[in-house]
């Protein structure tokens, strides 16, 4: 089943700004997407994942690198004949046909009887459960049914790889989900590869069976969802993923099993195998640590702390604390995480004084 | 800025590629090879490069006197109307005046009048014999002929310039930010000082520089009662056809030339620097209107007084074709269409088949060359955006002069043909189709185009089917401009009508100079009757409103 | 975008075509012919319809004043559109024969006296008319004035902006008025002549025939124009006083020419209408638009022969060949003489 589909060897893509200088969106990225797969590049804005997008959808040409189908080069073949069908971020529904139309379009440019159209049309709108709408325009249909033309317009031509370029960012959260569900069904259901853009991690976590991290336009870290939520390769993608805290500190002791780190709070010992490889004593290191393993209590414990706001929303509340390091005037603010249990957990107010007490066998530890 | 990359995927369309070549041939044989004619003739003696005509122009008082006649007769009509335009923008977009719809339809209706017809209405209202000046008043009075008549009649006819771009901009003034600085502490005036205003300053230096150019380059009215008010484009057809001096016409229409060039790139430049879109897009989201009652009142004045000339002159021209003899004898009579029909009727048909060609094409050059440069990357993008936009800027006395010149020997052979009418007409009004559609494109998302592609179609189906059909809109308003820029030509088109192919303008300047006031008005009623069918037609077959349609006017 | 482009260039192709066959340049004669007119329009209509209704030739014809027409066919030397020119000052078609723009016909038709042709049949005089004065008889009875009877009496401050003329570039009737001035005084003289009459001058027209008629309505009370234009005014009830200036009048010779290298399928149509314009019907057109031609016709009611006005010795060639440098200078005076209202 394993077999590699689409291949990017080494692309590189420069852009000339508006001054005239160089500016390169894309840096040497190398990329294997397995038939079937879920692959979703998921980074900051400028990132320049849709421009590795728009360049495997041929918008965008190389300025360097190739992109291979099934082993065959394609750059030379011009975008409306590379049959991967994109769902854009604005949906680029067209807003002088019906839905009917919308969704036939692709077909009505191969030779295929009029009934065959038809019959294909239907059964895409019944993939993505839309009916009863074929005959109205783009501007009647709500967002959420507007991206269900578009996916449906996209299956319809049964390809090999749909491309999505950020396709939820216009709906509103409780959509948002219900529709990210949906294309994971869908997907599942025609067993088609999907390279999808994004720059959420929700959505790159829930959907993808293989996430690319990018940052400058290089791979910051690939691999499964799992893998790089709990085992991120750099501060860049613990903050990027899993939105961390950061505390600077000191090795102080190095054994096989643990490293023992020296921070404004006190010593912390880490498990040898959440470390950076080749520490040593006295190495300058960077602790990343998630906002969900960071506990607050009134009970003493590691760090003295001002709870500077408390955001209850439902399920969890989030704080962001404010404690002062030695010699430090600067106050500084993190972020944690507590679950609600109604009659269990108790939520604490801004300005009250509490402690928070941090799992240090969860933290990671970089080398700066 | 295209790059290499971009270069070579643009030769893998190798359509596009020989549209591209096409649309520079055209461009360049029809707006650059005549205007270079004219400043060879204009800087040629005897074979030889020499300044010998300019010098001569320059010593002369003459012209001398109609260049700064030109420039101050375009700096009065700019200021009054850029003023007038403001004021009636205000008053609808922002005053809350009552009867809006009416006084929008008014303040652009002088926009779709022969150029001249304004003029022929004073002469009849207020000349010597003027029903108002003589017959009621018992004046005898010329002073209508010269500036006070010019300032007048171009007042009247160009203020709807102004109008339609401030509007635009009035109406995209966010009402938030009147509404916001009121309740700050802000008094209406000094909102209207300190927020409306300086947010129309760049839409009204645009203005004011359209219309300077506009009145500068104006023929129709100058030679009609300009009197002894010498001005450049007169002068220029005078020396050029009246007195057989091609040089120094060429000279005369060169010295009108460069500062409408100057001045069309500036007005550009201010317009695409200075706007402050504070765009919300929705034209439909209406403010509060920032206005007193007693405020409410001036304006509400001043709109009906403007419409009332506007009314009285398109009236004066309607009640003159049943006028036997105007001033002398006043009786009812139908002699004036009969003498039309005879004289005109065949003008008339070919003026209409010839705009009605013209139309098409200018129509579609427009969107292919809007196509082009908005969304395809190819070296020489500018130049042609350029190359399009530039004929707006040359004055239509340049354009005959350089198409005389430039088409009257081998290898292009073409004056007394309707071909050069035609692409005279394709080549003055392209600029317009190009802004509609550049205007139109940028509106629709790249992304739009993209899937189509993406899809599987190609170029020239994504333009066919997803294209061309988003930028109707724009297209007719592009051709409905074209047809009615064709049929109120004059200033270029005096130059190259013939005894087979002449132009109904032409033969309206014509009668009323032999003061066959009756017969230039029947034809001046049916030129607009004309003009209005054309647009009313265009409206009820494209479903398009009258906005769409007039805002490529600006 | 090929289709479109494709449709694009056969439609510029077709139009071309369409141009080109409208000239009709397939060398086989046409019954057909274009013609510069320098008549009155009404007359023209009259002329060419007669002529079409009697050879079945259509006539293709524009008004252009005198100097109009020359230019025109100086501009389109290298490739003439027309064939004939039609009426007009007998100076403007001398001057084209100078410049080499007309060609020599000679006309079976032509029996004129030998004053009013050409002696190498270039032109063809048709009739002559004299210059005079339209006055108004409602305007001078209101500023209480007399009609002017003198060249002297024009520049009289009674007659401010009343007056009307043509431009002598444009025109050649007002260039008559020029060259006979210049003939009368002696070119100094005349150009301060020109000047003071200047004050009393409301506007250049570009035509000459447009100041009778404006001052038949009353838009100005004096107009210099021709006798003919004048006469037929006065016949058709507008309130006008005739008269010739006392010290001497100058005059036209209407003429007709052949336009040099015209359409050549022309050629054989514009000869017809040449010789058919010196003939007796066509005289007897012009006569009934007041004018009195060298064909002996019936005279309308209140033409003037030539014999009964004092009229200048008049040297067209001199004042065809002259007609740059005089009208510039006019126009230098004119100009220095700056008015603006």
């Amino acid at each position: 089943m394993s077999e590699t589909y689409l291949k990017l060897n080494n692309l590189v893509k420069d852009f000339v700004d508006g001054r005239g200088e160089t500016v390169r969106a894309v840096d040497d990225i190398t990329l294997d997407i397995q038939k079937g797969d879920f692959v979703t590049l998921l980074g900051p804005s400028g990132c320049g994942k849709t421009t590795t997008l728009r360049m495997i959808a041929g918008f965008e040409h190389p300025t360097s690198g190739t992109i291979e189908l099934h082993g065959q080069d394609i750059s030379p073949v011009p975008p409306y004949k590379r049959k991967m069908p994109m769902v854009f971020q604005s949906y680029a529904l067209f807003p002088h046909m019906t839905i009917f139309d919308n969704i036939a379009y692709g077909l009505k440019l191969q030779s295929i009887s009029r009934d065959q159209i038809a019959r294909d049309v239907a059964e895409a709108c019944r993939m993505v459960n839309l009916s009863g709408v074929e005959k109205r325009y783009p501007g009647e249909l709500s967002g959420g049914q507007q991206q269900r033309v578009a996916l449906a317009r996209a299956l319809v031509l049964k390809p090999e790889i749909i491309l999505f370029d950020e396709p939820l960012s216009n709906l509103d959260a409780k959509l948002r989900i219900q529709t990210r569900t949906e294309i994971k069904r869908v997907q599942q259901a025609m067993g088609v590869t999907a390279l999808y853009v994004t720059h959420d991690q929700s959505e790159a976590l829930s959907l993808s069976d293989n996430i690319v991290i990018m940052n400058h336009g290089k791979i910051a870290q690939s691999g499964s969802p799992e893998k790089v939520y709990n085992h991120p390769a750099s501060p860049f993608v613990s903050d990027f993923i899993g939105n961390a805290n950061f505390m600077d500190g000191q090795v102080t002791r190095v054994s096989t099993t643990t490293v023992d780190v020296s921070t404004a709070g006190g010593t912390m010992s880490i498990p040898a195998d959440r470390c950076e490889h080749g520490l040593e004593s006295g190495t300058t290191v960077r602790l990343a640590i998630k906002p969900e393993v960071i506990s607050v209590n009134r009970e003493k414990s590691q760090f003295p702390v001002t709870v500077d706001v408390a955001s209850f929303v439902g399920p969890i509340t989030e704080y962001k604390l404010q404690f002062v390091h030695d010699g430090s005037d600067e106050p500084q603010i993190v972020t944690a995480i507590e679950s609600n249990v109604e009659g269990v957990t108790t939520v604490y107010h801004a300005g009250e004084k509490v402690f928070m007490h941090i799992n240090a066998d969860q933290a990671r530890v970089y080398k700066v | 800025m295209a790059t290499t990359a971009q270069n070579r995927a643009i030769l893998r369309e190798p359509a596009v590629v020989a549209t591209i070549i096409l649309m520079f041939l055209l461009l360049g044989l029809f707006i650059l090879y005549p205007i270079f004619s004219v400043l060879r003739l204009s800087l040629t003696q005897q074979g030889s490069f020499s300044v010998d005509v300019y010098r001569e122009l320059f010593n002369r008082p003459r012209y001398l006197r109609s260049i700064t006649n030109s420039v101050m007769l375009g700096t009065v009509v700019a200021t009054i109307a850029t003023i007038v335009g403001f004021v009636f923008a205000f008053a609808i977009y922002r005053g809350g005046i009552k009867g809006r719809r009416f006084f929008q339809t008014m303040a652009i209706l002088p926009i779709i009048s022969p150029p001249f017809m304004f003029a022929l209405s004073v002469i009849l209202l207020f000349g010597r014999n003027g029903l108002v000046t003589a017959r009621l008043l018992g004046l005898d009075t010329s002073g209508l002929y010269g500036l006070p008549g010019l300032i007048l009649v171009q007042t009247v006819n160009l203020f709807p310039i102004a109008y339609l771009t401030l509007s635009g901009i009035l109406q995209n003034i966010d009402p938030d930010l009147e509404t916001g600085a009121m309740n700050l502490g802000a008094s209406r005036f000094t909102v209207f000082r300190t927020i409306t205003v300086p947010l129309a300053i760049p839409g009204i230096l645009a203005s004011w520089l359209v219309v300077f150019v506009t009145s500068m380059t104006d023929f129709g009215n100058p030679i009609m009662i300009g009197g002894s008010f010498d001005v450049l484009s007169v002068q220029a057809y005078l020396e050029f056809t009246g007195m057989g001096n091609l040089p120094r016409g060429a000279a005369l229409a060169v010295l009108l030339l460069i500062p409408t060039v100057l001045v069309y790139f500036l007005q550009r430049a201010i317009m695409k620097r200075g706007s402050y879109a504070t765009v919300t897009g929705k034209s439909s989201r209406r403010g509060r209107p920032n206005t007193g009652r007693g405020m409410r009142v001036i304006l509400m004045t001043f709109c009906s007084a403007v419409t009332f000339l506007v009314v009285l002159f398109y009236g004066t021209i309607v009640f003159g074709s049943f006028v036997r003899l105007w001033g002398v004898d006043w009786s009812f009579t139908l002699d004036h269409f009969s003498y039309s029909w005879d004289v005109g009727f065949v003008t008339l048909r070919n003026t209409i088949m010839l705009a009605l060609i013209a139309t098409p094409l200018t129509a579609f050059m427009g969107l292919i060359i809007a196509f082009l440069t908005i969304r395809k990357h190819f070296f020489g993008r500018s130049a042609l955006s350029f190359l399009s936009l530039l004929s707006y800027a040359i004055p239509g006395t340049a354009i005959g002069i350089g198409y005389v010149l430039a088409f009257n020997a081998a290898p292009f052979r073409w004056s007394g043909t309707a071909f050069i009418l035609v692409t005279a007409y394709v080549f003055r009004n392209v600029p317009i189709a190009v802004e509609s559609g550049i205007a139109a494109l940028k509106q629709i998302s790249a992304e739009i185009e993209e899937s189509s592609t993406n899809l599987g179609a190609n170029s020239s189906q994504t333009f066919r089917q997803v294209t061309l059909p988003l930028i109707k809109p724009a297209f007719f308003a592009g051709a409905t401009f074209t047809f009615v820029r064709s049929m109120t030509a004059i200033s270029a088109i005096i130059f190259l009508v013939s005894a087979r192919w002449n132009h109904v303008t032409v033969l309206i300047l014509a009668q009323t100079e032999i003061m066959r006031l009756g017969v230039a008005s029947v034809m001046s009623t049916i030129l607009i009757i004309i003009i209005m069918a054309f647009i009313y037609l265009i409206m009820k077959a494209t479903g398009l409103k009258r906005d769409q349609i007039f805002s490529s006017a600006q | 975008m090929k289709r479109i482009a494709l449709v694009l260039l056969i439609a510029v192709l077709a139009v071309s075509l369409a141009g080109a066959a409208g000239r009709g340049e397939t060398g086989e004669q046409v019954n057909r012919v274009t013609a510069y007119t320098t008549l009155d329009e009404e007359l023209a209509r009259q002329v060419f319809n007669a002529f079409t209704s009697e050879t079945g030739i259509q006539v293709d014809w524009v008004r252009l004043s005198t100097g109009e027409a020359v230019a025109r066919m100086e501009a389109e030397a290298a490739n003439p559109q027309a064939s004939i020119w039609f009426g007009g000052v007998g100076i403007g078609h001398i001057e084209a024969q100078q410049k080499g723009l007309t060609r020599p016909y000679q006309s079976p038709a032509a029996t004129m006296p030998r004053q009013f042709r050409d002696p190498d049949h270039y032109w063809h005089g048709i009739y002559a008319g004299m210059l005079a004065f339209a006055s108004n008889n409602n305007v001078m009875s209101r500023i209480g004035a007399e009609p002017p009877q003198s060249w002297e009496d024009l520049t009289d401050p009674v007659f401010r902006n009343q007056v009307q003329m043509a431009n002598p570039g444009s025109s050649g009737t007002s260039y008559n008025v020029l060259a006979t001035m210049v003939q009368l005084l002696g070119e100094d003289e005349a150009f301060e002549y020109m000047r003071r009459l200047d004050n009393n001058i409301v506007q250049y027209t570009r035509s000459g025939s447009a100041p009778g008629r404006n001052a038949a309505l009353g838009e100005v009370g004096v107009a210099i124009g021709y006798s003919h234009d004048i006469v037929r005014l006065i016949s058709e009830g507008y309130p006008l006083s005739i008269n010739f200036p006392s010290e001497g009048a100058g005059f036209e010779v209407a003429a007709i020419s052949l336009v040099a290298n015209g359409p050549a399928n022309q050629a054989e149509a514009a000869e017809r209408l040449l010789d058919w314009g010196l003939g007796e019907t066509a005289a007897s057109l012009y006569a009934s638009q007041f004018v009195v031609p060298f064909v002996d016709v019936p005279l309308a009611e209140g033409a003037v022969p030539i014999s009964q006005v004092n009229v200048i010795d008049q040297d067209d060639v001199w004042a065809a060949a002259e007609r740059t440098r005089l009208v510039d200078k006019w126009n230098d005076i004119i100009g220095e003489n700056a008015r603006t209202e």
